[in-house]
C-alpha cells in the first residue's frame, strides 16, 4: 500500500522529537507521582513509584523498537542503493 | 501539602498551573514532531480533528456528571488558566499530544498495515500512558471522577474502556480518511501540496459518525459496571447526571 510519506530525514526528525516528547512526559509523570503522596489503593509513594516504573516499561520498549526499526530500514535502503550502484 | 479533602490530596494551587504549563510544553514537542513527519497541512488536519473530537466528547461527559476539573477551583479562580467550555485547554492539547505521539510510533512500527491493527496499537500505547496519568491526576485532585463504577487505583474502569475507544476510533478515522486517502497518495515530497481543506470535511464527517458509537458504547459499559460500584456515593457531581441517575 502506498502511504503518506515525507522526506526520510524529516521522518527521522519526527521520530526523534516524538521520543523527546514522550521522555519529557514520562519525566513529568514520575515527578508528579513522587509528590502525589501515593495512589488510592497503594500504600505510600514508594509503591506508587514502583507502579509508575512498571507501567512505563512497555512504553519505553515501544520507543526503543521504533528507533531500532527506523535504523534497520535505513540500513536496508542504503544496501539497496549500494547494490544498484554496483550493478550499474 | 496544604489540605486533604474528599479522599484526594490537594496540593498548593501552584501545582495545577505547573502541570498545565508542562503539558503546553509537551504539546509543543508533539506538534513539532507531527509537523516534521507529516508536514504542516496534515498536522493541521490532525490538530483540528483531535481538538474538535476531544473538546466535544470531554465537555459532553463533564456536563453529564461523569467527572469534573474543579478540584482546585476557588471563588476567584477556576484552578487552571485556560478553558474550552468546562474542560481545561491543557486536557484538550494533552489528548492531541498523546494521540499524535502514539500514532507516529505506530506509523513507524506498522507501516502500510491494516488501519484496524494500526488503530489498535496506537490506542494501546495511549492507554499505556493513561494507566499512569489517571491515578496521578486522581490522587492529586487534577480531576475528580463522580460516577458509580468499579474503581481501580481511584480510577473507574469506565475511563480506561472509554479512553481506549476514543483513541481507537479517532486514529481509525485519521488513518483511513487522511493518511491512506487517495488524495495524499503522492510521491515523496509532494505531500506539501496536499489540499487539506478538501480532506477536512470527509475526515470530520467520519468523526461525527463515530462519536455516538464511542459515547453510547462507553455509556453501556458504565451502566454495566454501576451495580458493582466499589465507591459509595454521594458523588457530588457539579453537573447533574442525566435523569438524576446518580449524585
Amino acid at each position: 500500500m502506498v502511504v503518506l510519506r515525507m522526506h526520510e530525514l524529516a521522518e527521522k526528525k519526527g521520530l526523534v522529537w516524538t521520543s523527546i516528547s514522550i521522555l519529557s512526559l514520562i519525566l513529568v509523570l514520575l515527578v508528579m507521582t513522587s509528590i502525589s503522596g501515593g495512589f488510592a489503593g497503594l500504600s505510600g509513594s514508594l509503591q506508587s513509584l514502583a507502579y509508575a516504573g512498571i507501567v512505563m516499561v512497555p512504553l519505553l520498549i515501544v520507543v526503543f523498537l521504533a528507533f531500532k526499526k527506523s535504523i534497520d530500514t535505513s540500513k536496508k535502503e542504503q544496501r539497496v542503493i549500494a547494490g544498484i550502484a554496483v550493478s550499474d | 501539602m496544604d489540605d486533604y479533602s474528599g479522599g484526594r490530596m490537594i496540593l498548593s494551587p501552584v501545582y495545577p498551573l505547573i502541570v498545565e504549563v508542562c503539558f503546553y510544553g509537551i504539546f509543543g514537542g508533539a506538534l513539532y514532531a507531527t509537523m516534521q513527519r507529516y508536514g504542516t497541512r496534515v498536522s493541521l488536519l490532525l490538530l483540528t480533528g483531535a481538538t474538535l473530537w476531544s473538546t466535544s466528547i470531554e465537555n459532553f461527559i463533564v456536563l453529564n456528571g461523569g467527572y469534573d476539573y474543579y478540584g482546585y477551583a476557588t471563588r476567584n479562580f477556576p484552578g487552571y488558566m485556560a478553558w474550552v467550555g468546562v474542560v481545561p485547554l491543557w486536557i484538550i492539547l494533552g489528548w492531541f499530544s498523546m494521540t499524535a505521539l502514539s500514532y507516529i510510533l505506530t506509523d513507524v512500527l506498522l507501516p502500510g498495515r491494516s488501519p484496524y491493527l494500526r488503530s489498535l496499537l496506537a490506542a494501546s500505547i495511549s492507554l499505556n500512558i493513561d494507566l499512569l496519568l489517571d491515578p496521578i491526576a486522581v490522587s492529586t485532585g487534577l480531576w475528580r471522577w463522580t460516577h458509580p463504577s468499579v474503581y481501580v487505583l481511584g480510577v473507574p474502569l469506565t475511563n480506561w474502556v472509554g479512553w481506549f475507544a476514543i483513541v481507537y476510533f479517532f486514529v481509525f478515522a485519521f488513518d483511513t480518511m487522511v493518511i491512506n486517502k487517495p488524495l495524499t497518495r503522492k510521491p515523496l515530497l509532494e505531500i506539501r501540496k496536499v489540499e487539506w481543506q478538501k480532506m477536512l470535511t470527509p475526515f470530520l464527517k467520519r468523526l461525527l459518525f463515530l462519536a455516538p458509537i464511542v459515547l453510547l458504547g462507553t455509556l453501556a459499559v458504565m451502566m454495566l459496571l454501576a451495580p458493582y460500584s466499589n465507591l459509595p456515593g454521594p458523588y457530588r457531581n457539579v453537573f447533574p447526571a442525566p435523569f438524576g441517575w446518580w449524585s
